[in-house]
């Protein structure tokens, strides 16, 4: 068929004509490979500006396409950002909070360096009642060690009772989630009065209770109790906990609440014994201000 | 020779060399820099093959010339490798012609895709042989049959716009036949 339509030119001369020229051309461009170098740069000045402009239809499709493929990745992206932005807004929260702990952490801090006028020795708790908790413990030091009765006892910076019993080379300290212990307080950022005190079935959760606050006191969860001025035992300024829950009492005049305290009473197995009594720190106090005393006695 | 003949031919020439053209531009532009999907379909080899398949062995082995050429012009470290292999692919292919008949789909694409792992095998020799790789597998997993599939898949698109220009030539002519006679 094919013969009959170009006039009776074989097909196969044809072929093999253009398989001679084929070898030769490649035996001949490949022994000098300057000459097929030369044909291509020719050939290249005519295929470069097809390439170019095809380029640039080609590079607006891309772009297109890439557009297009962004958006799915976008969108993917965008749902694990979502997810990241609740998990940093969780953290934020927690570092909040961290933050807040660790500003009333430093106002601890400088609370201990104002406990350095006080005279304070270490103690090792060397009995314990049966149980978890301190109600009552035994320290290693006593009267020979300048302890006395009343004597604040404090455990990371902050209040966990006093000394009721001296020995000799030891004394016996009374925490502040006994039953029977009871603290007078207050807000420290408001300075309303309330008073705290152990709580046979809250200690087991580690907390106490607090009470005899007015109804108008502004204690809010949060605030931190210290211990009030208004004591013959404990020293004014030491930390006692902070708030976490106040109520209104039934007899709509005093609130009441629940305290968390600083110091782990689970662990303590060091303290800080407080030599300083509370009358000897009036005493100080009275020769250190003379006019100031007179000041504070009329707003008294 | 009469003027209509001229005009036929020049015609078929200009389409002929457009789809050319247009092939050689998607397949060394397009598809090897910007929509590259993994492999590069053997678009030329389509043209030649299917011309080959639809006007017989002449048109094959010419088209089969020009592409092999622009191959061997664009990419090729010496003349002859692409022209050598696109001229017999298009001389084979126009010994399938006689199996053509109209809405046919499957031999065409079949005959690309084989021409194509023939091409690959062709390739294999010239570039991995004689350089003592001998190890096929590899490269028929990873260049030979993901190009032969692509290749089939643009066969099917080349295949309609082939014969689209196909029918009209052919319509032409008769419609020429039939006023002259």
């Amino acid at each position: 068929m094919d013969k009959k339509k170009t006039g009776g030119f074989p097909v196969r001369y044809l072929l093999f004509l253009l398989t001679f020229v084929c070898l030769s051309g490649a035996v001949v461009t490949f022994l000098r490979p300057g000459i097929w170098n030369l044909v291509k740069s020719g050939a290249d000045e005519v295929f470069m500006p097809m390439q170019i402009g095809l380029n640039r239809v080609g590079l607006y499709l891309s772009d297109q396409y890439d557009r297009l493929m962004s958006l799915r990745s976008v969108e993917a992206q965008n749902d694990i950002l979502r997810a990241e932005n609740e998990r940093l807004k969780e953290e934020n929260m927690v570092l909040y909070q961290q933050t807040f702990e660790l500003s009333q952490m430093r106002e601890l801090l400088s609370m201990q360096e104002r406990f350095s006028q006080y005279e304070i020795i270490g103690a090792h708790v060397i009995q314990k009642e049966t149980g978890n908790w301190f109600h009552e413990f035994l320290i290693d030091k006593g009267s020979r060690d300048g302890v006395r009765m009343g004597a604040n006892i404090l455990s990371g910076g902050a209040l966990v009772g006093r000394v009721v019993h001296v020995g000799k080379n030891y004394a016996r300290v009374l925490s502040i989630i006994d039953d029977e212990s009871n603290v007078g307080a207050m807000s420290r950022e408001t300075a309303d009065f309330c008073i705290v005190s152990g709580d046979l079935e809250l200690f087991s959760e580690g907390k106490l209770s607090f009470g005899f606050a007015d109804k108008d006191a502004r204690l809010a969860p949060g605030d931190l109790l210290i211990t009030s001025y208004v004591s013959d035992i404990y020293l004014p300024d030491l930390p006692i906990g902070y708030i976490e829950s106040v109520n209104a009492d039934a007899n709509n005049l005093t609130m009441s609440g629940i305290l968390v305290p600083i110091a782990d009473f689970d662990k303590i197995q060091t303290v800080d014994v407080i030599l300083t009594s509370k009358s000897d720190w009036i005493a100080e106090e009275e020769t250190a201000s003379g006019s100031g005393e007179n000041a504070s006695a009329g707003v008294g | 020779m009469d003027f209509g003949a001229i005009k036929d031919f020049t015609l078929r020439l200009f389409f002929t060399g457009l789809i050319i053209l247009l092939a050689f531009l998607l397949q060394n532009g397009l598809f090897s820099g910007i929509l590259y999907f993994g492999t590069i379909p053997n678009l030329l080899l389509i043209v030649t093959v299917i011309y080959g398949f639809l006007e017989g062995r002449h048109t094959g082995i010419w088209v089969g010339v020009v592409c092999g050429l622009a191959m061997d012009l664009y990419v090729g470290d010496m003349m002859g490798e692409y022209l050598f292999f696109y001229l017999y692919a298009g001389f084979l292919a126009g010994l399938f012609s006689r199996f053509f008949y109209p809405d046919q789909l499957i031999l065409p694409t079949a005959l690309c895709g084989g021409f194509d792992l023939l091409f690959g095998l062709y390739e294999f020799f010239l570039h991995s042989v004689l350089q003592n790789q001998t190890n096929l597998l590899p490269y028929l997993m990873r260049i030979m049959l993901p190009e032969a599939v692509s290749t089939m898949v643009c066969a099917i698109v080349f295949f309609r716009l082939i014969l689209f220009v196909h029918d009209r030539r052919i319509e032409a002519e008769q419609r020429r036949a039939r006023r002259f006679v």
